[in-house]
């Protein structure tokens, strides 16, 4: 059956599971992400706002 | 535990050499790319010389651009930010600078080994062995720097960018090592382990994710970091960038086949690619929405910042080339657009518009931050977007009109489909001459507006003291309680359940009688259990994926399970069945020693880029090409070259079309046959000599790879070679052309004579009855 793979039909069921299985992916991350809290929503979203100086890099380590 | 407060230094000087170089293997690239596009109208600019030739020249503008442009940007965007977003100094200076160096040699040694035809034929793949595999240790050398420093981050938690990066650096690597996996025959040589159908599965599995996981996902981290930062507001909706990764990354990686739409591959892979495709409509189009509406309440910024208008343009042209992208999937769009100018369009809305206007708009942002200055000119910035964005909206323009145009003529019939209406191929390449050459205007204008960035950085950093940025944070130890080791990312439900349910699923469709009853059984009770346990347990399974979150490691594992597959599901089943003994219909005649090395200069020259070799199952291609192409009919192609651009006509049953000394003239001067021909003339091969003495090594890597040669005795390779020269010769020499046997386009003629050769044979059931 298996050397047959690119010439039987029965293969075709193929792209349907993986669609499925695609599908539940994207349903269960999309549960995950809806049932997130807000402060954490909130502190994540706000990583890219931490405060910095700088030095000139001639004075660097 | 003791908090104390330190003060860490980034290495911001590695963020500086990498974005300069980005800038300037942009300028070289982008040139590269108006040199090609004008070597498409005006056939003498290729000069008549072997390394200025259309051929060898494309894919040093596409490597360049891909790999030399967007790879450094992307490393000073991922240096920059990962630094900031995980409070900690990249880990290794030396790794740093390792990693730049080593980048920059690759460049340079892949800008001279291109021009001069060492290639491994196969799109963005072209690099010789060494060089691969100098790639690949740099590429190990990033990706350690980069995980050592998560290692040492001070921030537990990961930003979403940190995620997109992640799933570059563990994507990339395995997609690079499969397609590159090669046998080398000499030292500048090789050939490929997978051939035919294997290949252009491979190949379209890298080369449409070298497009998801090298122009895009770094990029997106890099927007989730930039654009808010420019638009000093968060990410509008951090949900959504969650949702937006991870079917980002489960998708993706499924959808290679559709560049493979209408051809012979298997109808159920095809319809695999379309379906994922698809499916990525809703994942871009997410985060393309949440990118724009993080600049909510800062449109009105956009009418004086050039940064934000950078940003709102490249996500704009994202979101148009992932809505077009899925639709050139669905089969009957691809029919039209395949092989046509209409994918270089979408392609270059994509880098033009998403990569190179995310490059220019990070650049102006850093540039003030890297070196304390503020930019040179803003007017100049601005002027840059508009000649830039005057210049896309040409380049596509002109290639969606040129696609659409050549598409339809060569796809349009006469008397109830019997007949081409265009049966003439130049006719419909002189049909889209103008539109090409629209091309040149738009893609020159883009380069202007590039050197008009090259211009205010130098103005802007002359004279400017380079700065590093300085955070102050605490250390504290990190609780146990957030760690997650091997054990715990297995040995738990999500996995566990999803571990068994796939072991069931896979019996059920491969099994036998029994296993096959047990495995839909086996998964039906997986999923139910798996429903019960998470309505019981929900807080074990949440629980769970925070910890993922904050613990590097097992998230990438997962993250390389989630992405690895929808590429073993794919080429695993082609791997090991794509035998020549399970060949039915038709099986390709292997090439004789002498049409073997004529292949090889076929590729040397880069025909590829233009001729493909594979005759779609459309009406309008078998009337115009022959007999649709069959699975066997390339089994022994290391590389396969089904192409994917058609600027000349397919070349799969061009065996015995035409004489020999129709092939020999058009090669001298395709004009001088085909009036009209954009094609460059090829004096070279009439004058320099056939590569005989490398025939035995490449021969013996054709055997291991399956390829039936047999054993040659002394003498006995040289002689049929000898004979198979002096055949074509003597043919070339009743219609009139002298030219010494030993000559390479000799070899070439007999191997495009070849094509299209096959012998045929019974389906297998039958025969074994």
């Amino acid at each position: 059956m298996f050397h047959r793979i690119f010439l039987d039909n029965w293969i075709s069921l193929f792209p349907l599971v993986a669609l499925i299985t695609a599908g539940s992916v994207y349903v269960a991350i999309f549960y995950r992400a809806v049932r997130m809290k807000s402060p954490q929503i909130d502190r994540m979203a706000g990583l890219p706002f931490e405060s910095e100086n700088s030095v000139s890099a001639d004075e660097s380590k | 535990m003791s908090d104390r407060k330190i003060t860490i230094e980034y290495n911001d000087s590695i963020v500086r050499q990498f974005l300069l170089a980005s800038v300037i293997w942009g300028a070289v690239g982008m040139l590269v790319g108006v040199i090609v596009a004008s070597q498409l109208n005006f056939w003498r600019l290729n000069f008549d010389l072997p390394w200025l030739t259309f051929g060898r020249l494309r894919p040093l503008h596409t490597n360049a651009v891909i790999f030399a442009f967007v790879g450094n940007m992307m490393f000073a965007g991922v240096y920059y930010s990962t630094q900031r977003l995980v409070k900690a100094r990249l880990a290794s200076n030396f790794l740093s600078l390792l990693h730049f160096w080593g980048w920059q040699l690759i460049i340079v040694a892949a800008a001279i080994t291109l021009p001069l035809g060492f290639s491994r034929g196969k799109e963005y793949a072209e690099l010789i062995w060494p060089i691969n595999i100098a790639v690949a240790f740099i590429w190990v050398v990033f990706a350690v720097n980069f995980f050592w420093t998560l290692a040492k981050r001070h921030e537990p938690a990961l930003y979403v960018a940190i995620w997109f990066y992640i799933a570059t650096i563990i994507t990339v690597a395995m997609l690079y090592i499969v397609n590159h996996l090669s046998i080398p025959s000499s030292l500048l040589h090789s050939y490929p382990v997978f051939g035919g159908v294997q290949d252009a599965l491979v190949q379209w599995w890298y080369g449409h994710n070298a497009v998801a996981f090298f122009l895009t996902t770094p990029i997106l981290g890099i927007m989730y970091y930039f654009v808010p930062k420019a638009a000093e507001r968060p990410v509008y909706s951090y949900r959504l960038s969650v949702i937006h990764f991870w079917s980002l990354v489960f998708v993706y990686i499924w959808a290679g086949p559709h560049h493979l739409l209408n051809t012979a591959l298997p109808g159920w892979l095809q319809a695999l690619g379309m379906t994922f495709s698809l499916m990525l409509w809703a994942p871009s189009w997410g985060g393309m929405l949440n990118g724009l509406l993080t600049i909510r309440g800062a449109w009105h910024k956009l009418r004086t910042d050039p940064v934000l208008k950078f940003f709102a343009a490249a996500i704009t042209f994202y979101g148009m080339a992932t809505f077009e992208g899925p639709l050139l999937s669905i089969k009957s769009v691809n029919a039209l657009g395949h092989y046509s100018d209409w994918i270089i369009g979408h392609v270059h809305a994509g880098t033009l518009g998403w990569n190179g206007f995310m490059a220019a708009g990070m650049i102006y942002w850093l540039l003030p931050r890297l070196w304390n200055k503020p930019l040179h000119s803003i007017a100049l910035a601005n002027l840059h977007f508009w000649v830039g964005l005057v210049g896309i909206l040409l380049y596509v323009a002109a290639m969606w009109t040129s696609g659409i145009t050549q598409g339809l003529m060569l796809n349009a019939t006469t008397e109830h489909g019997t007949l081409l209406a265009y049966p003439n191929f130049l006719d419909t390449l002189n049909a889209i001459r103008p539109m090409m050459l629209f091309r040149v205007v738009g893609g020159t204008l883009y380069l202007v507006g590039w050197f008009l960035l090259v211009y205010n950085l130098y103005r802007t950093v002359r004279g400017a003291k380079a700065v590093n940025g300085t955070v102050e944070v605490f250390v504290t130890e990190r609780a146990v309680s957030e760690r997650l080791g091997f054990g715990s990312m297995v040995f738990n439900p999500p996995v566990m359940f999803s571990l068994l349910g796939t072991i069931f699923a896979c019996a059920w469709m491969f099994g036998g009688d029994f296993l096959k009853l047990a495995g839909l059984f086996g998964t039906a009770l997986c999923v139910m259990l798996a429903w019960v346990h998470f309505g019981t347990r929900t807080s074990r399974w949440a629980a769970w994926y925070d910890r993922l979150l904050v613990n590097a490691m097992p998230f990438t594992i997962l993250t390389f399970i989630a992405v690895a597959a929808g590429g073993l599901i794919q080429i695993i089943p082609t791997t090991l069945v794509n035998r020549a003994q399970n060949v039915e219909g038709r099986r390709q005649l292997p090439y004789t020693p002498l049409e073997l090395a004529g292949r090889d200069l076929f590729i040397r020259e880069g025909c590829y880029n233009c001729h493909s070799q594979m005759i779609r199952t459309l009406v309008p291609d078998v009337l115009r090409y022959g007999d649709y192409s069959r699975l066997g009919e390339s089994i022994y192609d290391h590389p396969f070259q089904w192409g994917s651009r058609r600027t000349g006509p397919d070349l799969a049953r061009v065996g015995s079309k035409y004489p020999n000394v129709w092939h020999y003239r058009h090669l001298e001067n395709p004009r001088d046959v085909s009036p009209g021909s954009n094609m460059p003339n090829y004096p070279w091969l009439i004058k320099q000599k056939t590569d005989v003495a490398a025939l035995p090594s490449k021969l013996a890597v054709q055997r291991i790879l399956g390829v039936p040669y047999p054993e040659y005795k002394d003498g006995e390779l040289t002689a049929l070679i000898e004979t198979q020269e002096k055949a074509i010769a003597a043919d070339l020499k009743a219609s009139g052309v002298y030219v010494a046997p030993d000559r390479e386009i000799v070899a070439v003629i007999a191997y495009l004579q070849k094509l299209g050769k096959y012998e045929a044979l019974p389906p297998i059931k039958a025969a074994s009855k």
